[in-house]
This record gives C-alpha cells, structure tokens and sequence, in this order.
C-alpha cells in the first residue's frame, strides 16, 4: 500500500490521475442535461440504472469499512460473526436500493435546466475533491490504522467537499435571478413551472415536473417571506434551509464522484478480509 | 494511469526518469486543464449542446398567441391526432344523440304507457260515455269544436304539461350534453397537444421556425364554437312540438277510440233503448202518473242497462283497445326519435366537416414543406 502515501511529485501525479478518472463524471451528467429530454423511457431507465451501479461499488466498499471497523473493535476474532456481518451481497443489495433514488435525482438534477452554477460546479468541484482526499489521507496518516485509512480519508473529505460545495451553492443561490412569481399564488407558481418542463419519456417528465414544483415553491416562499426579513444573516439562513431539499443531490454527486475513485483504488482501499493485517505497511 | 510511478529500466539514468516523470505530469496536467476547459465552455454557453442536440429549427405552434416550439414528427403527429380526433368527435357526438334520445324517450314514453290504464277507465266509465256523446253531438250540431276525445286522450296520456314542453326538455339535456361533449373533445386535444409539446424531442429555439402553424381556429372548432357554428346551431334551433307529428297520431289514436265507441255505442242504443221500454210498459198499471213514472223507470233501466253493457264491453275489449293504443304511442315514439335524429345529425355532420377543414387549413403549410422538399429531392 506504500501507492497510498505518495509524496513530492508523485503525489500531484497521483492527484492528476484521481482527476482524470474523475473527468467521466460531468461528462455523463453534461450528457444526461443535453440528451436526458430527448431519450426514450426505457434509455432513461438504463441511464438511471447505470448511474446507481456506477454508484454502488463507493457505497458498498463505505460500508464495508465501516462494519470491519466494528468487528474489529467489538467483536473478537475466532467468532463466526466475522464472516456474517462482514459485508456481502446482502449488504451490496442494500446498498442499490439506496443508489437508485440517489441516481434519480441526480438525473433530475442533470437533466432540469436551473442556471450554469451547478454544472459548472460539477465541473470545478473535481480538483477539489480529489485535493481534500489526497489531503485527509495524508493527515489521517499518523492516526488512523492503514488498513483503512483510504476510505476513512474518503468519508472525511466527502464530508468537508458537502459544506463546501452547499456553502458556495447556497451563496451563488442568493445572487442568481429567479423567475418572478410575486403576483401569482402557490398553485399558480407550481403549475406555471410544472407547464415549462419538457421531456420525450414521461417518466423522467413526472420526475422533472415534481422537481419543478419543488423548485417553484421554494422560489414562490422566498418571494413572498424573503422580503420581510431584513437581516442578511437570516436571509441566508433562510436560503440555506431550502437548499436543504437540494444537499440530497449534491450528496449523490459526491457519492458518484467517490464511487469512481473506489472503483479504480478497488484493490487499495479495500480492507480485505484477514483481521490482522492492520499494521501491515 | 495508477499512482504508482511507472517502473523505469534499471540502467536508465535517475536524471531521465525524473524528466520523464516530470514530461507525464505535465501531460496530465495539459490533458486536464483542457478537458476542465472544455466542460467549462459547454456548461456556461449551452447553444452549443443545443447544436448538438437539436439541428433541426422544428415548428411553431401558436394557441392564443403563445408559441411553442416542436420538432417536424411532433407536428406531423399532432396533425394525424386532430385528424383521428375530428372522427372520434362525430362518432362520440352521433352516439351521445342516440343515446340521450333512447334513454329519454323510452323513460318518456314508459310514462305514457303507464297512464294508459287510467285513459281506458275513463274510456270505458259512465261519465266519460256520455261526455264523449254530449260533445260528439254538439260537434255534429255545431255548438263545439275541435276534437274532443284527442283533446282528452291527450291530457290523460300526456299528462298536464304539454307534450312539446316535454320534448322541449328532452332537447335540453341533449343540448347540454352536446356541449358537454365538445368540451371534452376539446379538453381531449389540448392534453394531447400538451402531451406532444411536452414531450417531444427538444428542437434549436435560436433560429427561425420552419413554418408556424396557427392553431386557434381549429381550437374554436373543437370547442363547437368554430365556423361551423356547431353549438350556436344546436343551440337556436329547436324541433320542439311543433316540428314534431303528434297531432296526427292522436287523430288517429282518437279515431280508432270513436270507430270502435260508435259501433258499440249503436249496439248498446238497441238494447237500452229495449230495456227502457220494457220497464216503461210496466208503469201502464199506474194510471194518471204513467207519463212521469215511464220517464224514472225507463232513465234507470237505460242507466243500469248502460252500465252493464260498457262493463261487459270492458271486459271483452279493454285489453286490445290498451295495445291499440299502445302500438299507436310506440309509433308516436319512433316518430319523435327519427324527427329529432335528423334534426341533429346534419350539425354534427357540419361540425365534423368544420374541424376536417380546419386540420387540413392548419397543418397544410407541413404538407407543402414535404412537397417542396420531395420535388427538391427528385430534382
């Protein structure tokens, strides 16, 4: 594992490499957003599967770590309980099953056209991502067992990348411009954004459509409350508080984007299955 | 591309591998900052994706003054739906008139057969007899007119609301449901036209259309409010009774009443007339009061004499008079339904014909592009 502290030059090598693996990732969303309206249910079904098995194997190695974790500390060795809840199929199922809405709404998310701030932050988020890894792995490094250091240092700078990323969304949302739903009341607003969205297969124009009148609401409440709040530090509270609806989709993207990095460092990262390899260099 | 570096020759020099580290990072980092750039440019100016997707400028279908975008199948296959949807609105409409006319004629004339009973106990009562022969006699002396037993016939079987009121109410319903069709035909478009808009392919929204269809007319047209005037037709004109040959069947219900009243009213005259003398001899014996006795004696055996006879005719011919009568109102019935039919059939004919015209008027500018484009083909 000597790969997973990499240092000087080899360390930004490394760190250049985790991107390009990374590029697919707004490819295929871009792809989805260009071509998601013009594809037929059953290609939009494919796409949407796709997306939740590309998803699956960050999830299943993430939980795979997490339950050698607890064996390890609350269970001992010689039992058999080291082969049931070591994390199998059962857990991989598990796992789809929450990959597929993840993967819906990423679609939606791709495909619902709500202004350049996201797709671009899909972009630009890429060598963020991949530096808060390289950086919480190389911090990690004095603390955490090396077994499973590269998924720990994973889950840290998925979580540090989510604030970030919400962070900047929800300040680019404060300043984006919005329809002006001001005269009209809530089920106007709803059905007047519901009516603009467009879509060949009509399941994703049912998933489009509730994005919409999600997206008209929170636009309708912060017109008409918004207002009223004179206090830019509740302002931006308030707009925090309806992003909230949107944090599900940027954790599906970072999701996909650790999904991908699990899939190429597959036989680094993952724990395996002795449980005294821990101090294994 | 993995993070190990890559294994380099044994004799290489450290100084080469170093440059050859260094020239692949640099690559990498060329290859990225490219591709970052390029997702960039995309993201931030989307006519290129649009390009991409949608070469073709589509159609512009303009409701109410607001245009939306379509590609040319989208627009081709909302011209085959409002084509199927003209034929469904005639099929729907031609079968909501027989149905409406069935269901409310047959409760109606269901009514009128139930009262047919109790226009046969007057028929065959006292006081219907003698009023029948009280006003036969003051028509024949002209001191009445008109005809009084189709008077009667008519107020017994018809009831006290006048029979073109009843149709008139029944033309009502059909009316309303008429519209309430043409509501729904027009509805039925409009989600389809929403359905298409919606979902068909996204097309190019930065060039000129190729051709704009104008859809308000035809629009109207569904709605009955078109140039065929299909609500506004329905609507102004009414069969009612007047259109309606009623008249006539009553004469002849009424007639086949008398035929049959005054063959059994000459037969019952004999035999009362016989009775009533036949008591009268038997006041000879009462001298000087003869004269009125005669007269009491005699109005009574008329009277009862009366009575029997129209019961024992009753009897014997109630039933029949009852189908008679009957087949009389069925045919009443067959005769309203076809009256009322081809009143409404040439609107709904006419409507169809409108909302034909108006397909083919809004979407000839995509069969003129298709024929300009073959000639150019073959050209």
């Amino acid at each position: 594992m000597s790969a997973l502290r990499p240092v000087g030059r080899d360390a930004v090598r490394a760190m250049l490499d985790d991107m390009l693996w990374l590029l697919p990732v707004p490819v295929l969303l871009g792809l989805a957003a260009v071509f998601g309206t013009a594809l037929a249910d059953a290609l939009v079904l494919a796409c949407g599967l796709g997306l939740a098995l590309l998803m699956l194997p960050g999830l299943w190695l993430r939980a795979v770590v997490r339950r050698r974790i607890f064996l390890r500390g609350a269970i001992r060795d010689a039992s058999y309980w080291h082969r049931w809840l070591r994390g199998g199929a059962g857990v991989a199922v598990l796992k789809l099953l929450l990959a597929v809405p993840l993967a819906a709404l990423l679609l939606v998310a791709a495909v619902r056209p709500t202004g350049w701030h996201l797709p671009a932050a899909w972009v630009l988020n890429l060598p963020v991502f991949v530096g808060l890894w390289h950086l919480a792995s190389r911090r990690l490094l004095p603390h955490a067992v090396p077994r499973f250091r590269p998924v720990l240092a994973l889950r840290l700078a998925m979580a540090l990348n989510f604030g970030l990323l919400f962070l900047v969304l929800a300040i680019a949302a404060v300043f984006q411009s919005y329809p002006d739903l001001g005269a009209l009341t809530l089920s106007e607003a709803m059905l007047w954004e519901i009516g603009r969205q467009q879509a060949r297969s009509e399941g994703l124009l049912i998933l489009l459509q509730a994005a919409a009148a999600k997206d008209a609401l929170v636009w309708w409440l912060g017109q008409q409350l918004l207002p009223g709040v004179m206090a830019p530090v509740l302002q931006f509270i308030g707009w925090a508080v309806w992003l909230a609806a949107d944090a599900v989709m940027l954790w599906a993207y970072l999701v996909i984007c650790a999904s991908v990095l699990s899939l190429v460092h597959w036989r680094e990262w993952h724990p395996g299955v002795d449980p005294h390899d821990d101090e294994s260099p | 591309m993995t993070t190990n570096p890559p294994d380099s020759p044994p004799d290489s020099p450290p100084d080469r591998r170093a440059e050859r580290l260094r020239l692949g990072t640099l690559v990498r980092l060329l290859v990225l900052a490219i591709a970052l750039g390029l997702l960039l440019a995309l993201v931030l100016d989307p006519r290129v994706g649009q390009r991409l997707l949608a070469p073709e400028p589509g159609y512009d279908l303009v409701l109410q003054g607001a245009p939306v975008r379509v590609p040319p199948e989208a627009a081709e296959r909302l011209g085959r739906h409002s084509a199927w949807q003209a034929e469904r609105g005639r099929e729907h409409a031609t079968a909501v008139l027989h149905a409406v006319l069935a269901a409310e004629l047959d409760a109606l004339f269901d009514e009128f057969h139930g009262r047919l009973p109790a226009y046969a106990d007057w028929y065959f009562s006292l006081t219907g007899e003698y009023a029948r022969l009280s006003m036969l006699l003051l028509q024949r002396t002209g001191l009445s007119e008109g005809d009084y037993l189709a008077d009667r016939a008519a107020t017994l079987i018809f009831g006290n609301v006048p029979l073109g009121a009843q149709i008139g109410a029944i033309e009502a319903r059909l009316q309303s449901e008429l519209r309430t069709e043409a509501a729904e035909l027009q509805a039925a478009w409009l989600a389809q036209l929403l359905r298409l808009t919606t979902t068909a392919q996204p097309v190019a929204t930065d060039r000129a259309p190729r051709a704009t269809l104008t859809l308000d007319d035809l629009a109207a047209e569904f709605s009955g409010h078109g140039r065929s005037e299909f609500l506004t037709r329905i609507s102004a004109t009414s069969v009612g009774a007047g259109g309606l040959a009623a008249a006539p069947i009553l004469t002849r219900l009424a007639a086949g009443s008398a035929g049959a009243l005054s063959g059994r009213a000459a037969a019952r005259g004999v035999s009362r007339a016989g009775a009533a003398g036949a008591s009268a001899l038997g006041c000879a014996a009462t001298g000087p009061a003869v004269l009125g006795c005669a007269l009491v004696v005699g109005g009574a055996a008329w009277v009862a004499t009366d009575w029997a006879l129209l019961n024992a005719d009753e009897w014997r011919n109630r039933d029949a008079l009852i189908n008679e009568w009957d087949a009389h109102l069925q045919q009443l019935r067959t005769e309203f339904e076809d009256t009322l039919r081809a009143h409404y059939e040439p609107a709904i004919a006419a409507w169809h014909a409108g909302l034909q015209l108006e397909v083919e008027r809004s979407f000839s500018p995509l069969q003129a592009i298709k024929r300009t484009e073959g000639e150019r083909l073959n050209h």
